[in-house]
């Protein structure tokens, strides 16, 4: 003999629970993408660019000598100096500054406005 | 041989024992703290009760120890030794006291003082200034806006999702299996005995009372333990404060804050707001993703638990509101089920603490215009008049009060105020006239003696914690007080964060209707009546029943010699009502009753009341909780798998009880327990109600639409019993010789006479009434041969003249 009856959650209150869900939800993954684009600023553990090459998704790449490098976008390659300090990299053309990165973790640097990423090279190529 | 070796053991258990003192002895002033240095003395009990609660207590304080060590290697292992950032807080300090001093002395120009963060020695530089720090706030947010951020951490999400679904696959897997094995275990077995299962024999008998449930009580009491020592919280505190970054955060904005009020210089405030932003990175860097979540998740309980006692707040407040806005006399009418006596009860719950705070209100006024009047000897007066033995001279009502205090004032001012009588006591409490006898308010000039009188008055209304409020059902308060020399009481809304107390609960006062009853009392000899109320609200259920219309007083008369609501009084007094309660001009006094019909009550009760409250609306159940809806349904799917699963599938189809029932059903009951605590700590409804002001004589007054919420942890906290009336009838009931068991019940569709006979209707009553005459005579005896009438067959004997012809079927039916 199965069950003589069988008790389940009112409709109204399973609309309630999916509501819920969903706004846990949305407040996880926007923490969660919060953090991830923050916990990034912090932590570094490597500061020197020296001999490394970085890529973008779709401004260009940069490759780090000692002193000197170059960074070539889809139109043209432009030689540079760079300078280190605390993490932040100068890069100066014709004596004057270029670009400015900062590091942000041991595989990505970003300019300082925020807007482009490069990744280092074979850390991140997907 | 036993002996010798009962010997031995004595002597390793004692070395062992000197070996873990030894161990103990840095630990020294801990243990002396909290009362444990008690090896050196050697007065020990000999009672084996005392020497095993000692025994207890010594274990109690070894385990806090260790749990201590414990905790502070844990905090070692994620923080790291805290002597480099130790040594950066007390540098900062010593660099505050310098630059105090260098800008006291105006010795030397120094720098402001600079808190360097050994922990965080990637940080030095970037976030020396706060001008690196808004570069970092403004990196952040370029990097929320990137797309390649965006696309990298898309990437993150995908493999996470990727993940989840593996593990999800497994799911199906597992609600068949889980599935199975409950449809197997709950098969029929039939003729199964009703005893337990062997394995929950052993675990109810033996596993249960041998070690669980010590085991339990053991750790239950340590917590305890642990939670009120003194000295294990100090040190529990302190220990947190040295190993953790938010310990030294802690030390650098006490010594901050000296550094502000001794110098008033800002300089050092960003390099300070840099390191308290790194303490708090690091902090949750140092405890890693998971720890993180904890906490957050932890805080975010919090809030949501401190936000839902906000909302139930301002709830309460605005229930305050209506209680306060209530006119002295208030009908509340609606239809069954609607919260008529719920309402009345809360309001009067709340009407407790708003009276006597007029009281108070009024005393903090007298008090404040005259400042140097003794108050606390006029205080010891009104309890003193309470204790006086003879029951003529004891001033129990607030109207004696008011007039003794009053002829004291006028023996003092026709004994020119002097300062004491002749036998040396004092006159007046002491007071010196020389302070004033007279303060002006602003529109009138008011008496010492009309302020000591009414200060008396509310004094004696305010002290004494009774309830402020009468009525015809008990209502329960939990809201008590305290203060050792004036009593000050917990706010109406008080209730709401206090813990559940069932044993302080204080009752409303019996509401005795021949107070009202002005000209005929149903009981004139009871003194009682005459002083049975002075004040508050006045609560009174189902009033229709008490005062009734015009169809009751049918056979009533105004010259009967008993009370009746035709020559009692009632109304008139009611009218009055607020004349005898006025306390310094507004009244102390509020009736609130409730009907369910307004025909129900006669039109010149109606009418006394200035509010007629109609409940339109009882509104669902509802919680305060944010997303309640995801906690009800997590705790309600376990519900209702538990429901069904044991009532309605196992338990008819099995006798007996096992240890996997148990299981189950402790861990659906913790999710049953937690949606009812919840629903009852933070649930309420909303009434919406139509108050129609001043309506009378036919005439529409002012409506107005308002809310009101029903608290659930007020209401169903023993705020009252929705079967008030219940013991009148269990009276009979237990006095009954037949049982609901024995009742008699019908037989078929077709209800017999008897049937009927036992339901002591009227209906029935009158037409047994009417047929009597068939139970005797010739009706009688017809009835008697209908028993008899027609034949068993179809046809008579002999008879040749068939309804149809041989070998045809049934005649069809009619239709």
């Amino acid at each position: 003999m199965g069950a003589l009856r069988h008790d389940s959650i009112p409709a109204e209150k399973r609309k309630k629970f999916f509501v819920g869900i969903l706004v846990i939800a949305l407040i996880g993954v926007s923490f969660w993408y919060l953090s991830f684009s923050f916990a990034g600023l912090f932590g570094r553990s490597v500061d020197s660019v020296s001999n490394t090459e970085w890529v973008s998704w779709n401004v260009g790449t940069l490759y780090f000598g000692e002193t000197t490098g170059t960074y070539n976008d889809s139109k043209k390659t432009t030689f540079f100096r760079f300078e280190e300090q605390s993490g932040s990299v100068k890069v100066i053309v014709e004596e004057k500054l270029y670009m400015a990165l900062t590091r942000v973790n041991d595989n990505k640097i970003i300019t300082s406005d925020g807007m482009s990423v490069f990744y280092l090279k074979g850390e991140w190529s997907k | 041989m036993m002996g010798f070796l009962r010997r031995i053991g004595s002597a390793i258990v004692y070395f062992a024992r000197q070996c873990v003192r030894v161990f103990l002895l840095p630990f020294g002033f801990f243990l002396k703290g909290s009362g444990a240095w008690d090896w050196a003395n050697r007065d020990e009990p000999t009672d084996p009760k005392e020497k095993s609660i000692l025994r207890r207590i010594r274990t109690f304080r070894y385990l806090s120890l260790l749990s201590l060590v414990s905790l502070a290697s844990l905090m070692i292992l994620v923080f790291g030794w805290p002597f480099e950032r130790a040594g950066s807080s007390f540098r900062y300090l010593w660099q505050s006291i310098q630059f105090t001093f260098g800008n006291w002395t105006a010795a030397e120009e120094l720098s402001p003082p600079d808190i360097s963060n050994a922990t965080m020695e990637q940080f030095d530089g970037i976030l020396a200034n706060i001008k690196n720090f808004w570069y970092y706030l403004q990196l952040w947010i370029g990097c929320l806006t990137n797309p390649d951020i965006a696309k990298e951490w898309g990437h993150e999400f995908l493999e996470w999702i990727t993940n989840v679904l593996r593990f999800a696959t497994w799911i199906p897997v597992g609600i068949l299996a889980f599935y199975l094995l409950t449809s197997s275990i709950t098969a029929p077995h039939p003729g199964e005995d009703i005893s337990k299962s062997a394995i929950l024999s052993w675990w109810d008998e033996r596993f249960v009372p041998i070690i669980f449930r010590p085991a339990k009580n053991f750790i239950l009491d340590f917590l305890d333990y642990f939670r009120s020592s003194r000295w294990v919280k100090w040190t529990f505190w302190i220990s947190f404060g040295v190993l953790c970054l938010w310990g030294w955060t802690a030390f650098d904005v006490i010594a901050s804050y000296l550094l502000m009020i001794f110098t008033f210089d800002f300089g050092w405030f960003p390099t300070f707001a840099a390191s308290a932003f790194v303490d708090v990175v690091v902090f949750f860097v140092r405890i890693g993703a998971v720890g993180t979540a904890a906490v957050i998740l932890l805080l975010l309980f919090k809030a949501i638990k401190k936000a839902a006692i906000s909302k139930i707040m301002q709830m309460q407040a605005i229930n305050e509101e209506v209680a306060e806005s209530l006119p002295v006399i208030t009908a509340i009418n609606g239809a069954v089920g609607t919260g008529k006596t719920t309402m009345m009860s809360s309001i009067a719950y709340d009407g407790d603490s708003l009276t006597r705070d007029y009281y108070l209100s009024r005393m903090k006024t007298y008090a404040a215009a005259f400042n140097v009047f003794p108050w606390r000897k006029l205080e010891l007066w009104v309890i003193a008049q309470q204790k006086v033995k003879d029951e003529k001279n004891r001033l129990n009502t607030r109207a004696k009060i008011r007039r003794v205090i009053l002829d004291l004032y006028k023996r003092w001012k026709d004994a020119h105020f002097a300062y004491c009588m002749e036998d040396g006591s004092e006159y007046f409490f002491g007071y010196d006239p020389e302070f004033g006898i007279e303060w002006d308010n602003g529109a009138e000039v008011v008496s010492l003696a009309h302020a000591a009188a009414t200060y008396a008055e509310c004094y004696f209304m305010y002290h004494f914690g009774l309830k402020l409020v009468t009525s015809n059902y008990p209502i329960g308060f939990k809201n008590g007080h305290g203060g050792d020399f004036f009593p000050v009481f917990e706010p109406a809304g008080s209730f709401i964060t206090k813990p559940d107390d069932a044993e302080n609960v204080a009752y409303s006062g019996v509401l005795n209707m021949d107070f009202f009853r002005i000209l005929r009392q149903m009981d004139p000899s009871d003194d009682g009546r005459l002083a049975s109320i002075d004040g508050g609200f006045i609560a009174m259920t189902e009033a229709s029943n008490e005062r009734g219309n015009r169809f009751d007083y049918v056979g009533k008369k105004k010259t009967d010699g008993e009370a009746n609501p035709l020559n009692d009084g009632y109304n008139q007094f009611m009218r009055i009502t607020r004349h005898p309660f006025t306390v310094d001009g507004k009244p102390t006094v509020k009736v609130i009753y409730d009907y369910q019909r307004g025909d129900s009550m006669n039109a010149e009760g109606k009418d006394s009341a200035e509010d007629t409250i109609l409940i339109m609306q009882r509104g669902d159940e509802d919680n305060a909780l944010a997303l309640w809806g995801v906690t009800e349904t997590v705790c309600l799917f376990f519900e209702t798998w538990w429901t069904n699963f044991y009532w309605y599938t196992w338990r008819p189809n099995r006798g007996k009880e096992t240890l996997l029932t148990r299981f189950l059903g402790r861990i659906c009951g913790f999710f049953i327990n937690v949606r009812q605590k919840l629903r009852y700590r933070y649930g309420y409804e909303t009434i919406v109600f139509n108050r129609e002001h001043g309506g009378m004589n036919g005439l529409t007054g002012k409506r107005t639409m308002e809310q009101y919420f029903v608290i659930y942890k007020k209401t169903r906290g023993g705020l009252f019993n929705t079967a008030v009336y219940g013991p009148i009838v269990e009276t009979s009931s237990l006095a009954a010789k037949k049982g609901w068991a024995e009742a008699p019940r019908f037989s078929s569709i077709n209800g017999n006479w008897d049937e009927f006979k036992e339901q002591h209707s009227y209906f029935f009553e009158k037409l047994a009434g009417t047929y009597a005459d068939l139970s005797k005579g010739k009706p009688a005896e017809r009835l008697k041969a209908a028993q008899t009438m027609g034949t068993d067959t179809p046809f008579q004997k002999g008879d040749t003249d068939t309804p149809f012809p041989e070998g045809e079927e049934d005649p069809p039916d009619d239709d």
